[in-house]
């Protein structure tokens, strides 16, 4: 039997080492997946990795199932921690090009947990680069609306309605799949 | 401004707050808006389940062997108060309180070493700084205690004896003068206990006072 997600999380608040474990083991690869993708070098992506681990145990007795599914929660943390490392060394994001590329490639050792969705990959890829860009500059990045339009000199007026329509295209696409 | 054109300056901040980008003077013009409008609301929702379903396509990446080991090394080398903190705050500071209680009490036939240990090993339980308490006053009589833990977190813990009944609300006064509600305190058959964590720092607390409809003001002074 497959112990559920939130289950795992609610033994792990409570001090249990074998869920933990678990949980880390089921999750490191998406974790540091996405930490390399956002900060691209092993020993800063793994720090980073860590580092949401240990905020996600910290603070697992105050994640609300309402409000999203565990991956999504643990992902957001990730996300966060990289951008911080990101910016503390004055890094520059990865081009938004090279970014989307990244993104829409199918992942053949993609963890099998429906989590993966197919639709959402391709929309992304069908999108205009001028919305892709700047959807995956803001979501990955970090960046604001003001910041993406100074980086692309472009008026933030063209950056907020990309972004919009970029992603409401995305959200078409989905289908409706949320739990 | 017709709600409309209202809706229309908030969507355009809503891809922002989804991605969690959003500046905290444009989160909080959106805010007061989303509280009152259910479509604007629903397109937030819908966005944020885009942005979350977005960073699942990252691709996955097995990292360095050892690393589950190395991320359990580091969750336990954390102090275990953490949890504590979280879950079992207002026990433990009961339980400290009653701590330190015993500590004083004993401390009419103890030598002061003794004492001071037991006092540092109340300070060690949440990674405590010191300790500080203050009779609560109506101005005449005593009636209770409020405590104040300087610790990660800090807390305030209040202690209620002989006092009218109700519920009264605690409010913090800074050294700046400046006032907080941090909360409501019920007293019941005149006595009560309440706690909470708190984000400044223990010496910066000038004053805790406590009102309530028809009750008395107490009053704890820390720099008194």
């Amino acid at each position: 039997m497959v112990v559920s997600d939130e289950s795992l999380l609610a033994a792990m608040a409570g001090g249990d080492e074998y869920a933990a474990s678990a949980f880390v083991r089921r999750y490191q690869s998406r974790v540091y997946g996405l930490a390399m993708t956002i900060v691209g070098v092993p020993a800063l992506a793994e720090d980073v990795a860590q580092d949401a681990f240990v905020k996600a145990w910290r603070h697992a007795s105050t994640y609300d199932p309402r409000r999203g599914r565990v991956v999504t929660w643990l992902l957001t943390i990730t996300r966060n921690a990289a951008i911080d490392a990101v910016r503390y060394r004055h890094d520059t994001p990865m081009d938004p090009d090279l970014l989307v590329g990244l993104l829409t490639l199918r992942d053949e050792g993609a963890t099998e947990d429906g989590t993966d969705d197919l639709g959402l990959r391709e929309a992304l890829a069908e999108l205009p680069p001028e919305q892709a860009g700047p959807i995956v500059l803001m979501t990955y990045g970090g960046l604001t609306a003001k910041e993406i339009a100074s980086r692309d000199d472009v008026p933030l007026g063209t950056v907020k309605t990309r972004v919009r329509r970029g992603l409401l295209q995305l959200r078409r696409r989905m289908g409706v799949r949320d739990d | 401004m017709t709600e409309s054109e209202s809706c229309r300056e908030v969507r355009e901040l809503i891809p922002e707050l989804a991605a969690g980008v959003a500046s905290g003077e444009s989160r909080a013009h959106a805010l007061a808006h989303l509280a009152g409008c259910a479509d604007c609301r629903r397109e937030l929702e819908e966005m944020a389940g885009t942005v979350d379903a977005l960073l699942l396509l990252a691709p996955e990446r097995e990292p360095p062997s050892g690393f589950d080991a190395r991320v359990l090394a580091a969750i336990e080398h954390r102090p275990t108060g953490h949890r504590v903190r979280n879950a079992l705050l207002i026990a433990a500071a009961a339980v400290l309180v009653a701590s330190l209680a015993a500590a004083f009490t004993w401390w009419r036939g103890a030598d002061d070493r003794e004492v001071a240990d037991q006092y540092r090993g109340v300070l060690s339980v949440a990674d405590g700084r010191y300790f500080r308490a203050a009779a609560l006053e109506d101005g005449v009589d005593d009636r209770g205690h409020v405590f104040g833990y300087q610790g990660r977190p800090s807390w305030l813990f209040v202690t209620v004896e002989d006092a009218p009944s109700g519920n009264y609300h605690v409010q913090l006064i800074g050294a700046d003068g400046r006032a907080t509600w941090i909360g409501l305190c019920r007293v019941r058959d005149g006595t009560g206990s309440w706690g909470t964590t708190i984000d400044v720092p223990i010496r910066d607390v000038a004053r805790v006072e406590m009102t309530g409809n028809n009750l008395p003001t107490l009053l704890a002074d820390f720099h008194g």
